[in-house]
């Protein structure tokens, strides 16, 4: 048996419980699966698309997950531009788009476009969903931005935002001379096909 | 008094020792041979493995590891194996990119063992992905073994999976009808030890 002096085996004590809380915790199952709001079927589409090919893209300067500013019209003259709109953050993901998107930087390199990502969610939201939505848990390669404040008010400007607040489910690519040239208002309960997304793209390099 | 105190002392240790054990114990990692068990979630979800069939592989090394003879479509029952695992992914499934290098380990655990090989084979069904989505992660996973499109759903709804990643295990026989052994999300402890729970489950030698 040990010696006891002046209470220092005693300290085993607490550290003893806390490794053993520990490694109770760390053998659980990710607590992210079950914290999923069950979102029931929602009305297709709930806004009128009021923009249509051939329009100029409306401009907007958003703040991004990583701290910068990122405006539309920066992009002007260099790249094209696809803007994912998404309805929400933590909802289901495995519907959901962006991790797939984080597999095809190839698709938009290769097209010379840029991809921006954009919810009505705030920053931090944004930052913990895209975060657990890569597999290393660094995030996604591309742009997020949060169009929280004034609420909404970018999805608005490109007529697709619904009446509870959130955005349609929606793709906007947009060419180097700032005019749109491919909308897709999708089923918000359905995902859009990365392949019609890809024609898009190589429609719009083959000018 | 001093002799009390002495024996409260070491009573309060040993408790607090065997907490901490227990501890330890509830806290190991769930065993592999626990995950694969013959299931009932199989029956709750209602896994069917016929009924449907699947477009040949384009390409002629897939076509000949899973033994079929023509091109065109076919059936699971015609693979030519024992036990079919399938797995059920999604392109968009950051889970499934997440698991796809330990599936390739699977596999390659089960090319590597000649006792095995040719009796346990993978193939991987894309939950609402199309054809185009569903070669992007096998080229982005170097997946080894056939991928087939699931792009509207029909598939994975008769194998009873609404969502990814879902791992299946089937076990064929020659004269009576298939059995669905194992119904879990993915591999779980080292690839060895689950490896050995599949053949134990499959009552395969």
């Amino acid at each position: 048996m040990f010696k006891r002096k002046n209470g220092h085996s005693l300290r085993f004590i607490p550290i003893l419980m806390c490794f053993g809380i520990f490694t109770q915790a760390v053998a659980q199952e990710s607590p992210y699966k079950e914290n999923i709001y069950p979102t029931a079927k929602l009305k297709p589409t709930d806004s009128v698309l009021k923009l249509k090919i051939g329009d100029p893209a409306p401009d907007f300067v958003l703040p991004s997950v990583n701290g910068e500013t990122v405006s539309l019209s920066q992009f002007k003259g260099h790249k094209n531009v696809v803007i994912s709109f998404v309805p929400a953050a933590w909802t289901p993901v495995c519907s959901g788009q962006w991790p797939g998107y984080n597999l095809a930087k190839f698709l938009f390199d290769k097209n010379d476009t840029v991809l921006l990502g954009i919810t009505v969610d705030n920053i931090p939201t944004l930052y913990s969903w895209t975060r657990q939505m890569s597999v290393e848990g660094n995030g996604v390669w591309f742009s997020v931005l949060s169009d929280f404040w004034p609420h909404g008010a970018v999805a608005e400007k490109y007529t697709v935002l619904r009446s509870d607040g959130t955005s349609e489910r929606a793709l906007f690519v947009i060419d180097k001379k700032g005019i749109i040239r491919y909308i897709d208002v999708h089923d918000i309960n359905e995902r859009p096909g990365l392949e019609e997304l890809a024609k898009a793209l190589e429609e719009l390099s083959a000018g | 008094m001093v002799k009390k105190n002495d024996r409260f002392r070491k009573l309060s240790m040993i408790s607090v020792f065997i907490i901490f054990i227990s501890f330890i114990g509830m806290s190991s990692q769930q065993k592999a041979s626990d995950s694969v068990k013959p299931s009932e979630r199989a029956k709750e979800k209602k896994t069917s493995v016929t009924g449907f069939d699947l477009p040949s592989p384009e390409d002629e090394a897939q076509i000949a590891y899973l033994g079929l003879r023509e091109e065109g479509k076919f059936e699971l029952e015609e693979i030519s194996t024992e036990v079919l695992l399938i797995s059920v992914f999604s392109m968009y499934c950051p889970s499934c990119q997440k698991d796809a290098p330990r599936m390739n380990q699977l596999f390659e655990a089960i090319e590597d063992d000649p006792q095995i090989k040719g009796k346990i084979k993978i193939i991987g069904i894309g939950l609402k992905n199309s054809d185009y989505e569903v070669n992007l992660f096998r080229e982005t996973f170097d997946v080894p073994f056939p991928l087939f499109p699931d792009k509207n759903y029909s598939i994975s709804k008769k194998l009873g999976a609404e969502q990814t990643p879902i791992l299946i295990g089937v076990r064929f026989f020659q004269d009576a009808e298939p059995v669905v052994f194992l119904y879990s999300s993915s591999i779980v402890g080292s690839v060895p030890d689950y490896l050995a729970a599949i053949r134990d489950a499959a009552k395969i030698s």
